[in-house]
């Protein structure tokens, strides 16, 4: 899982980067359902974060239906994907955008520039590379 | 007793390049009949004594270097955490260390001795006769050593290296407890008991050894990681025990010189001349490790006074039994007239101004007690008890055959044995005057002789 | 039950006062850290609670006993990495090993010299003879031999290259994992233990500033901001340096 990345400098929780780390790697297919997930040791051995906090973010996930542990197996990510309800996503967009948003106009880039580069992004994350 | 064993070998093993050099210095032993500056002949006893010389040099070095890194070292240098950190009890730590340190001299020596041993080096006929002829005693001795340098090592050590005040204060209570003892030593040489400061000292120096020993131990268990601590624990335990065996040293010399007139085995009792009822009663007293001290005894009241050492201070009496003096030695090289007043049954001994310069061959007192004459080697004198007023001195040749008594208050007459001769001759002497010849007569070779009180030589 | 109590501790030197009213509970399988500057108690604190070092005031209990009374038994379930590398310099790490097999009552050789060859540490070196790092490394292998179930690690970082400390972060982590085991770790390295401590104690001067958990701490400093532009501490580095500076105070 190269793309998860702990910053102690991020405002947010370690447990709560894990988490969302996780859940944005579903979402860009980076992870497929069925997939499995690398175990608690060895995430947290990993990123030298504390086991408790791995595990914290992983229950939170179960929780949300995003993985699930299979007895004896390990963790995976959950067949059927649940929908975020309308207001969580509707949230979590608007947070997104307006950071995104706020990134472009202190770098001085046009409404044209940031909605293209934005349109960029979608393409390559589409394509999943 | 695994951990133990573990620990001791570990240490062992840490030092294993310091055995290897006794190893080698073993070796060198055996070259030495070779050197061409030494005597020839003998060449087993040489390789012998060579080898008992560096064994001689090398044990104790090694015990002192030993004693002092074992512990104290690592408590300076913070290295005891390692096995304080285990589950390893201060005392278990502590007897590992300490037996390491007293092993790896022992264990050193017999690598010293051992290429000398091989080559057949006569140990046994140095020691012929020494020890008692035991052959466990020597090494049984060295070990023993071994253990009192490391115990003393380790406890200077932590003293030393903890930079404390608490220092002064050691040294403070060691100059006391060396006060103690030399005067315990001071009291039994004046008596002249040897065997009673051997015995004394072996005691105290037992003593000391298990002291260091349990106070270092207490030091470590209490100290642990904190070398001050350590250091105030273990003066704090030392001192007491070595000062309390200090002073149980100087009480053991004066109860060995205390012994009291009923102790005396095979008395030997001397009737006066005079008419009173002392008598001196001399001989050594029981389990007092060879005192012989003198006694003073009056028979009609039981009461008795020690005057001195039995070979020593045998007194002089008046004639008429009033008065008895003697030579006391309050100092190593000083000597004193004592003199007992025999009239009053409440009377002490008393210092009499007279004070002798050399050591009277032959003392008496006057019939009613008032002059004493002394007999030096090469001079004849005559005091006043009371005021030690020299009233007569009379010069001679120097003899040691001379015998004295008074005639009178005022007379002395003095009997000589002419050197090489059977011949002896008889001279008064006077108050204020000078020494008159009386006479001479001649005896048989050989004979004992002596002056009664009227003056008359008799055989 | 809290693996680590410490009740009031106080300890001086002579007139100094190098702790004072420290009061302290690490639960089980917690990590505290122990942050403090330079004499600011960290050491004695732990050779406190190790049983090293008598305290002056207050009571210390280590896994439920006085580790003062009871240290040689705690040390069997106590694995401990000092500030200062003390193991024996003229022993190799294996022979290191093979004295603490007859000191414990277990002792896993096999994983001892499993942890040594995956952290690239000459078996057969004498111990005073190895880098600085390699020094560490070796102490932390010997305190998991005896399978601890708490560690307790004074500043194990301390002049370690990226190399080492990663490797001591992760066999740490991977304990963690495994065993469950408590950790309590004094440290200068804020960024390399906070991904692992859920609980911090700052001392500063021989005092406790503060003891407690992590995230709630750091929520509280990120609330404090007033307006957008308020710099608030974000990171356990900047509210320690926060702590440090003069007037400063911990947010309700």
């Amino acid at each position: 899982m190269p793309l998860l990345r702990i910053d102690p400098a991020d405002p947010r929780p370690i447990w709560r980067q894990i988490e969302e780390g996780v859940q944005n790697l579903v979402a860009a297919r980076r992870l497929a359902p069925g997939d499995p997930v690398p175990s608690v040791r060895d995430l947290a051995r990993e990123l030298q974060v504390n086991p408790g906090t791995v595990a914290k973010a992983y229950q939170r996930l179960v929780d949300g239906g995003i993985l699930a542990v299979r007895r004896g197996e390990g963790t995976y990510v959950a067949d059927a994907l649940p929908k975020p309800t309308d207001g969580q996503r509707t949230q979590r967009l608007d947070e997104g955008a307006a950071r995104y948003a706020g990134v472009a106009a202190t770098l001085g880039a046009t409404r044209g520039e940031a909605v293209e580069r934005l349109r960029q992004a979608w393409t390559t994350l589409e394509r999943g590379s | 007793m695994t951990a133990l064993v573990a620990l001791v070998s570990s240490e062992l093993r840490q030092r294993r390049l310091l055995l290897a050099a006794s190893a080698l210095l073993g070796l060198f032993a055996l070259a030495a009949p070779l050197l061409p500056s030494l005597p020839a002949g003998q060449p087993g006893e040489l390789l012998a004594a060579t080898a008992l010389a560096l064994l001689a040099i090398w044990t104790p070095l090694l015990a002192l270097a030993a004693g002092a890194t074992a512990l104290a070292g690592e408590m300076a240098d913070r290295r005891l955490g390692f096995y304080l950190a285990r589950p390893l009890s201060t005392w278990k730590i502590w007897a590992g260390k300490m037996a390491a340190a007293a092993l790896l001299p022992l264990l050193a020596g017999a690598l010293v001795l051992l290429p000398a041993a091989l080559a057949g080096a006569p140990f046994a006929a140095l020691f012929e006769g020494a020890f008692g002829g035991s052959s466990l005693l020597a090494p049984g001795l060295a070990a023993a050593a071994v253990v009192a340098l490391v115990a003393f090592a380790h406890a200077a050590a932590i003293a030393l290296r903890s930079r404390r005040a608490w220092l002064l204060l050691d040294l403070a209570a060691l100059a006391v407890g060396a006060v103690l003892v030399a005067e315990g030593v001071r009291v039994l040489r004046h008596a002249f008991v040897p065997d009673a400061v051997t015995a004394g000292a072996s005691a105290l120096t037992a003593l000391a050894v298990v002291a260091l020993l349990a106070a270092g131990a207490l030091a470590v268990h209490r100290g642990r990681g904190d070398l001050a601590a350590a250091h105030r624990t273990l003066s704090l335990a030392l001192w007491p025990a070595v000062l309390a065996g200090a002073l149980g040293f100087l009480l053991f010399a004066r109860w060995v010189v205390a012994a009291p007139i009923d102790s005396l085995e095979l008395p030997r009792v001397r009737t006066p001349h005079g008419r009173a009822s002392w008598v001196v009663v001399g001989g050594q007293a029981a389990h007092r490790f060879g005192y012989r001290p003198l006694f003073l005894f009056d028979a009609a009241t039981g009461r008795s006074v020690r005057i001195g050492l039995e070979w020593f201070s045998w007194p002089a009496f008046a004639a008429d039994g009033s008065r008895a003096v003697w030579l006391a030695q309050p100092q190593e090289r000083s000597q004193e007239v004592r003199s007992l007043d025999l009239t009053r049954a409440d009377a002490h001994p008393r210092r009499t101004p007279i004070a002798p310069a050399g050591w009277p061959q032959w003392m008496e007192l006057s019939p009613r007690g008032e002059r004493l004459a002394l007999l030096q080697r090469d001079r004849l004198l005559l005091y006043g008890v009371a005021d030690g007023r020299l009233l007569a001195a009379v010069r001679l040749a120097p003899s040691s055959e001379r015998r004295l008594t008074f005639l009178d208050e005022d007379r002395v007459r003095l009997v000589e044995k002419q050197a090489r001769a059977k011949r002896f001759a008889v001279s008064d002497l006077a108050l204020g005057g000078r020494l008159e010849p009386r006479g001479r007569f001649e005896a048989p070779e050989g004979v004992r002789w002596g002056v009664s009180p009227l003056g008359t030589a008799s055989s | 039950m809290a693996a680590i109590e410490l009740r009031d501790l106080g300890v001086r030197y002579g007139r100094r006062t190098a702790l004072a009213e420290v009061s302290l509970a690490v639960p089980e399988r917690e990590v505290c850290a122990v942050l403090g500057r330079n004499g600011a108690g960290k050491t004695s604190l732990v050779r406190c609670l190790l049983g090293q070092q008598r305290p002056s005031a207050g009571e210390v209990r280590l896994l439920g006993e006085d580790p003062w009374r009871a240290r040689a038994r705690l040390m069997d379930r106590v694995g401990v990495v000092p500030e200062v590398p003390d193991a024996p310099p003229g022993l190799s790490a294996r022979e290191l090993s093979t004295l603490l097999r007859r000191v414990h009552r277990r002792w896993d050789d096999a994983a001892v010299r499993a942890r040594l060859e995956r952290f690239d540490v000459p078996l057969g070196q004498p111990f005073g003879r190895l880098s600085r790092g390699q020094k560490t490394l070796v102490q932390l292998a010997l305190a998991l031999g005896h399978e601890p179930e708490l560690l307790v690690l004074d500043d194990p970082t301390l002049g370690l290259d990226a190399l080492a400390r990663r490797a001591v972060l992760e066999e740490l982590v991977g304990e963690l994992a495994d065993r469950g085991v408590t950790v309590l770790l004094t440290t200068h390295d804020l960024a390399g233990v906070e991904r692992i401590a859920n609980r911090v104690a700052v001392l500063r001067d021989g005092r406790l500033l503060l003891a407690e958990e992590l995230e709630p701490l750091k929520e509280r400093y990120r609330g404090r901001a007033a307006s957008p532009l308020d710099v608030v501490p974000l990171t356990l580095e900047e509210i320690f340096l926060s702590l440090h500076e003069t007037a400063a105070e911990v947010p309700a």
